[in-house]
């Protein structure tokens, strides 16, 4: 007997074995070793009769019930691609809208970034107007505050901190009742209101 | 592609079925579940032993992967990810229950004889002939029975390896276990088979 018929088969060489892959060493050493030809022949039956074990069908209706607990997404392109051509003709019309708006925009800047002076000249009495308008607007309402019966009262009232201070406490503690009682009024009704 | 007929889905490779899956198409869902009910059924059954509860787990396994289908990542293989979920629920289970011991003649926890009738493991093959069939019956019953007696661990790899003809490389990735443990399981199943086998001969 030579010295490596003395080294059993390592597993390797058995499942080479197994998967039909015929390795020289371990040939030669089945030849000589019935205690591993044993072991062989045994794992070839076993494999044999693993194999040939039947696959098991599940219940009848196993993918229905499946499907029925599948939540199939359906992608944001599904959405976009089934509107319906009145929305598609829409949305295709504001787009247009919206390209006409920003390109005015765009090349109202442009020509004035190309001509400064002119564009200053244009808009500057423009601008004026609308400060003098606010301006005015201003005056009128504090001058007809001032006319007011009521007025006179205010403004010695607010003249001393020591009138102030209880005025101002009364006039907070007021609307903070106020928005109390509205939060209440705009609340949701309880579950168990009983209405 | 929802016009698409069965022969055009078994044209297609499972990475290609999912992404259709993955637009939203009802048939894409229903093809995956066509391709893997019965290799998914059958390893949890042989784990479990008990049909109705091998079902629930089976539609378990199927409901979380085609929920998640979109988290699919195609550089694994489909089969991979979906035996790996189904071996984990029935790992599971097993460890929950220590269900780890079979009875040929129905799940222990069939009460009525309908139930037991339902849980019995049926085992043959129609193509041989009637002695052929018995023998057959008989081994295929004896080898069953060895399997169920293997540690849960040992079960699943023996099952994927001899029964499904899964490569190792294939059950290392599955069962997320190394190559190396994967080969050592393996080897040890066939050993523990082989003097199971043995003992029922000799009795």
């Amino acid at each position: 007997m030579s010295t490596h018929d003395t080294h059993h088969l390592t597993a390797d060489e058995l499942d080479g074995l197994l998967d039909g892959n015929t390795v020289d060493r371990a040939l030669s050493h089945l030849g000589t070793c019935i205690l591993c030809r044993t072991m062989v022949e045994l794992d070839q039956r076993v494999v044999v009769a693993l194999r040939a074990l039947p696959a098991f069908d599940p219940p009848t209706g196993f993918a229905d019930r499946v499907m029925h607990r599948v939540a199939i997404r359906r992608p944001l392109v599904e959405a976009i691609v089934v509107a319906s051509p009145r929305e598609r003709a829409a949305r295709r019309r504001v787009a247009i809208a919206a390209l006409v708006a920003s390109g005015t925009v765009a090349a109202g800047f442009a020509w004035a970034a190309a001509n400064p002076t002119e564009a200053f000249n244009w808009s500057s009495p423009a601008l004026q107007g609308v400060g003098q308008t606010l301006w005015a607007s201003i005056q009128a309402v504090a001058a007809n505050a001032a006319e007011q019966p009521w007025f006179g009262g205010v403004r010695d009232t607010l003249a001393s901190p020591a009138r102030a201070l209880p005025a101002v406490a009364i006039a907070a503690s007021l609307y903070a009742a106020a928005l109390i009682g509205l939060r209440r009024l705009l609340a949701e009704p309880a579950a168990d209101a009983g209405w | 592609m929802t016009g698409r007929t069965p022969a055009d889905w078994r044209s297609l490779s499972d990475q290609d079925v999912v992404q259709f899956a993955v637009l939203g198409h009802d048939s894409a869902y229903r093809e995956l579940i066509r391709r893997y009910q019965r290799p998914i059924f059958s390893l949890v059954y042989r784990m479990v032993r008990d049909r109705e509860l091998a079902e629930d787990l089976a539609q378990e396994t199927f409901v979380k992967v085609l929920n998640a289908i979109d988290t699919y990542r195609p550089e694994y293989k489909f089969s991979s990810w979906i035996f790996k979920i189904a071996n984990n629920a029935a790992i599971d289970h097993l460890r929950k229950r220590s269900l780890d011991t079979l009875s040929l003649d129905g799940s222990p926890h069939a009460e009525t004889a309908d139930a037991i009738e339902a849980t019995t493991l049926q085992i043959g093959d129609t193509r041989e002939t009637q002695l052929d069939e018995v023998a057959s019956r008989e081994l295929g019953a004896q080898i069953e029975a060895a399997i169920s007696q293997l540690r849960p661990e040992y079960r699943s790899c023996i099952i994927l390896r001899h029964v499904d003809g899964r490569p190792y490389e294939e059950i290392a990735e599955m069962l997320g276990l190394p190559l190396g443990t994967v080969k050592t399981y393996i080897h040890r199943a066939r050993n523990e088979l082989r003097i199971l086998l043995a003992d029922t001969r000799d009795d």
